[in-house]
């Protein structure tokens, strides 16, 4: 798009470009907090997450193929339950392991896991790009408020808002929520209560493999599915957790929109800039708040700063 | 000075003794030119040019190891600075500069970025700084693509050519000689620099910033310094790298290679100095062979890694040391392994573990 300078124009265009930004970032929500989600409890950053998306995508690349959507909704969640069983073998046979290592060699783990995740990626499905088929329900575009919009996007949206009211209701009001949060302040303590935390931690990660797998399956459609597809989420979705405060997914919520609609914006307004935005948008956000939006406290290091 | 001399302690515990790495400069140097020198005559063209790239890849990882090793920061996107390095001498390729120039060129530029950027990444610390210095390279990944100058992904060619000396750099002995040489040089400046008082400093830092803080010690300014150092040398093989390829592309700037000279220093292990250099040679001439044998390369590196993590984190430099702990070695050498007495080191292949003799 070129450049606009009249306000009418203007105008018309916020409300695509709201659209469009939020779509665009609810994938990235979705990978950020269940990345955030498994460093705030088992403080491992876990690089793999990337590859769960991917296999995710490659899931559904591979069995969406009638169009109906009842297919649609089924082979979802299959991609979400594949990955949440590849997500329990990282987290029994590593991540256990190396909890007490700190999270710098868990980080180094999950480098190594994602190597080998993509390594088995390209052993089932080749290294072909594909492309997956929209639903013929949420094929083309709608007007809407005068403007018209993708329907896939206000699926999107849609199945964004949900996986966010559920995360919140999840984590406030149910039992399992408060022990994770538990787990996540103070681990002896939460032990100490009678808290089963080895049980907390690999239900953090099923939780969180299932949503990047579901992720990954509902953004197949709108991309090019290559190996490199984990690659190109995860660091946007890294950016994210920073930005939001790492461990926070209301953080991650409104680090994705906010990253996402600019870039949106900027995408329409000065396309020279789009795709630096984002990273423009960390640093600043870093250089005013280093530990993110909704970050804790500051660490003990940073006392001897 | 950070460590206590062993005068003033009454009973060192193996913890307690100062943990100084061996650095054998005087038996190294020798066999280190030796072996350049024989190399291309037993060497085929095709693993001559494997050797040169694993040369490179060990002044990349012992000036990555800077970070980890030296002063305990995290970075994944060393990648920059290779890609960097290599972009400085590429578009430096029409300027008539002798080659050598080039490449501390792009060793200074690397710097530059390397400064400018952990000056403001630097507030933040641990995994947040790693996934800075992530996205940090992944911008300038992006930029090869946005500005026009860089040529997005044809990249540029025709890097191996000029001359040193009067030799042709495009053949391939006398590359090999001429990356060898310079490799040879940067590490032994690093050397030096490990056992300088910087050295000395940055391991304080590393081992408990607040109390280096407390002693008087600039934390940020020397991890700032760190993360400069280490720019300008993986710079250096950035540029070199160019010259090895002769072609160079944005994916120079890949977190791959940021993950391998990763993979490459925890397998040799961080704590010794060359333990680095072991684990690059180790990674290059695996990867050589996984590449002629296997459809999917990534999943074997990835295994080999993830087992080195999860049963070796001292690399394979420590595996003397483990192997002394074990119940066969304690049997083998007579001593038991908890109260060893600090003389009994002399003598002993020991590594990163002795006290060194100055």
């Amino acid at each position: 798009m070129t450049p606009i300078d009249n306000t009418g124009d203007l105008v018309d265009d916020i409300f695509p470009i709201l659209v469009t930004g939020t779509a665009q970032g609810v994938p990235l929500f979705v990978i950020a907090s269940g990345l955030t989600l498994i460093y705030g409890v088992m403080h491992v950053l876990n690089f793999a997450h990337g590859a769960y998306f991917m296999i995710g995508a490659f899931v559904f690349a591979g069995r969406f193929t009638n169009d109906s959507f009842l297919q649609y909704l089924l082979v979802v969640l299959l991609a979400g339950v594949i990955v949440a069983v590849v997500g329990v073998l990282c987290e029994v046979l590593v991540f256990r392991r190396l909890y007490g290592a700190g999270s710098q060699v868990s980080l180094l783990a999950a480098f190594a896991l994602s190597l080998m995740l993509e390594g088995a990626t390209r052993m089932v499905w080749g290294g072909i790009p594909r492309t997956a088929y929209y639903p013929d329900t949420f094929r083309g575009a709608t007007e809407l408020f005068g403007a018209r919009v993708s329907i896939y996007d206000l699926v999107l949206i849609t199945v964004g808002l949900a996986i966010a009211v559920g995360l919140f209701v999840l984590i406030r009001l149910t039992t399992f929520g408060r022990q994770m949060r538990a787990v996540a302040q103070d681990r002896t303590m939460a032990l100490a209560l009678g808290v089963r935390s080895k049980r907390i931690a690999t239900m953090v990660f099923v939780l969180g493999a299932f949503l990047a797998g579901a992720a990954g399956a509902l953004t197949a459609p709108t991309t090019s599915i290559d190996l490199g597809l984990g690659g190109s989420y995860i660091i946007p979705a890294f950016a994210v957790i920073i930005v939001g405060g790492v461990g926070s997914v209301e953080g991650a919520l409104i680090a994705s929109l906010v990253l996402n609609i600019s870039e949106s914006a900027l995408f329409t307004y000065a396309p020279v800039l789009s795709g630096f935005s984002f990273y423009l948008i960390v640093a600043v956000i870093l250089m005013v708040r280093p530990q993110g939006l909704f970050g804790g406290h500051a660490r003990t290091a940073g006392l001897a700063r | 000075m950070t460590t206590t001399t062993p005068s003033t302690r009454t009973v060192p515990t193996p913890l307690e003794r100062p943990r100084r790495p061996v650095i054998p400069t005087v038996q190294v140097v020798p066999l280190f030119i030796v072996f350049a020198a024989v190399t291309p005559f037993f060497a085929s063209t095709s693993s001559l040019f494997v050797w040169t790239t694993a040369a490179i890849w060990v002044l990349f990882a012992l000036a990555t190891n800077v970070l980890f090793g030296w002063s305990g920061m995290l970075s994944f996107g060393q990648a920059a600075y290779i890609g960097v390095g290599g972009y400085t001498v590429a578009l430096l390729q029409d300027s008539g500069l002798p080659p050598i120039l080039m490449v501390v060129c792009g060793g200074v530029c690397a710097a530059a970025f390397a400064a400018a950027f952990s000056t403001v990444a630097l507030r933040t610390s641990g995994v947040e700084f790693a996934v800075l210095t992530l996205v940090f390279s992944q911008v300038l990944w992006l930029l090869t693509f946005r500005v026009k100058a860089l040529r997005g992904d044809d990249g540029f060619g025709g890097l191996s050519e000029g001359t040193i000396f009067g030799a042709e750099l495009a053949d391939d002995s006398n590359r090999f000689f001429y990356i060898v040489a310079m490799v040879g040089v940067c590490v032994f400046i690093l050397l030096r620099l490990r056992q300088s008082t910087l050295g000395a400093s940055l391991a304080a830092v590393r081992d408990d910033p607040l109390r280096a803080a407390a002693v008087g010690l600039p934390v940020r300014r020397l991890e700032i310094l760190a993360f400069t150092i280490a720019g300008a040398f993986t710079g250096i093989a950035g540029g070199l790298l160019a010259q090895h390829q002769g072609t160079i592309s944005p994916r120079l700037f890949s977190w791959l290679i940021s993950g391998e000279v990763i993979v490459a220093c925890l397998i040799g292990g961080m704590a010794w100095f060359w333990g680095p250099a072991i684990g690059a040679l180790v990674f290059i001439f695996a990867n050589d062979l996984l590449f002629g044998t296997t459809s999917s390369p990534t999943f074997y590196i990835g295994l080999v890694f993830l087992i080195v993590v999860i049963t070796l984190p001292g690399g394979l430099s420590s595996l003397p040391k483990v192997f002394r702990n074990s119940r066969v070695g304690r049997q083998l050498t007579g001593r038991n392994a908890g109260s060893r007495p600090s003389g009994a080191t002399v003598g002993q292949p020991t590594v990163g573990q002795g006290e060194e003799q100055p």
